[in-house]
């Protein structure tokens, strides 16, 4: 599970907009993320919400 | 008139009677690219009394001697206005007498110009008013109820009229602009509005462009230099042609509106400045 502090919010504006930074909060990796990369939607499970 | 803001290069007598000086007026206003330029027709004897008191700065040089000399014959008028009209900018002269609007007739102007001192002059209005030529109505000394009776006047005979705020201050200090008059002006008679200029920048008329003035006048001078009541107060050309273009600008400006929900420009923009969702910490996919 993601939590805040692995996360982060920086340049570019490409990726999933940093206004929505909490919903990226407690959802499940699909697959490797590595550290100081930009998260895609399709990195992660979608959430049962 | 189109959505063009309709700018007028003031130059009345700072010619100082020479021709040759009001034809290079003429080529001055149309490289500052002002849609007219406009002159004043005096009369001296048609307009005042020899003992009618002057303001105080014709000191050097009695009005009537300086309207008298600097006054041109009716064939020097119609060059200037020909000369004019060739380079495409319309020749307007204001009257001070109704000798001077039969002379204005005889030129041949287009329209008229209504300067803030004859606004009370019902007579020369009803004369003007029966040319069925357009008005440009001035207000810089004039009352609500000297405004009323002016419209009504031009209203007898047809209703093609602007009327332009202006304060005969020479020169107009910002505080008295009057930019709230051109809203009551509009609201009072249902008119498109002007705005007559005695300030010495450009933001009045900026100003008053930005709050729906429809037409813009304001003294050109080569020089502020010159000799004559106006010169000082009067734009150079530099700044005149500053004028102009800020004037197109803010028509530019009101002609497009920006939609905020429309960021099609900005794509690019938003990727470059804009931050995302980034990992501080390596994560994998749980067993």
């Amino acid at each position: 599970v993601i939590t805040l502090e692995m996360l982060g919010i920086k340049k570019p504006g490409s990726g999933i907009p940093a206004a929505r930074l909490n919903e990226v909060v407690g959802s499940v990796a699909k697959v490797d993320i590595k550290s100081d990369s930009l998260i895609r939607e399709t990195d992660l499970v979608a959430r049962a919400a | 008139m189109s959505k063009k803001v309709y700018v007028i290069a003031e130059v009345g007598s700072v010619h100082d009677g020479s021709f040759g000086n009001a034809q290079r007026l003429i080529d001055v206003a149309i490289s500052c690219g002002a849609d007219a330029v406009k002159f004043q027709t005096h009369l001296p004897a048609a307009e005042t009394l020899r003992d009618a008191p002057m303001p105080s700065y014709f000191k050097g040089e009695p009005r009537f001697e300086y309207f008298a000399r600097t006054g041109f014959t009716l064939e020097q008028w119609k060059k200037l206005a020909q000369h004019a009209t060739a380079g495409g900018i319309e020749f307007m002269s204001s009257p001070f007498s109704a000798e001077a609007v039969a002379m204005l007739e005889d030129i041949g102007i287009s329209r008229y110009k209504i300067p803030s001192g004859e606004v009370s002059n019902l007579p020369m209005l009803d004369s003007i008013a029966k040319t069925g030529k357009p008005v440009f109505l001035s207000s810089g000394m004039s009352s609500w109820a000297e405004l009323d009776a002016a419209v009504a006047t031009i209203r007898r005979h047809h209703n093609k009229l602007w009327v332009m705020q202006c304060t005969s201050s020479y020169p107009c200090p910002p505080e008295h602009v009057g930019l709230n008059v051109l809203g009551e002006m509009k609201a009072r008679w249902d008119v498109p509005v002007g705005y007559s200029d005695h300030s010495m920048e450009n933001n009045a008329c900026l100003a008053a462009v930005t709050l729906g003035a429809t037409v813009v006048e304001k003294h050109l001078t080569f020089s502020r230099a010159m000799y004559g009541s106006d010169a000082k107060h009067s734009a150079e050309p530099a700044q005149f042609a500053s004028l102009v273009k800020g004037i197109r600008e803010i028509t530019a400006m009101l002609e497009n509106p920006v939609d905020k929900n429309d960021l099609s420009a900005f794509r690019e923009m938003k990727e470059i400045f804009e931050k995302s969702v980034v990992s501080t910490a390596t994560s994998r996919p749980e067993a």
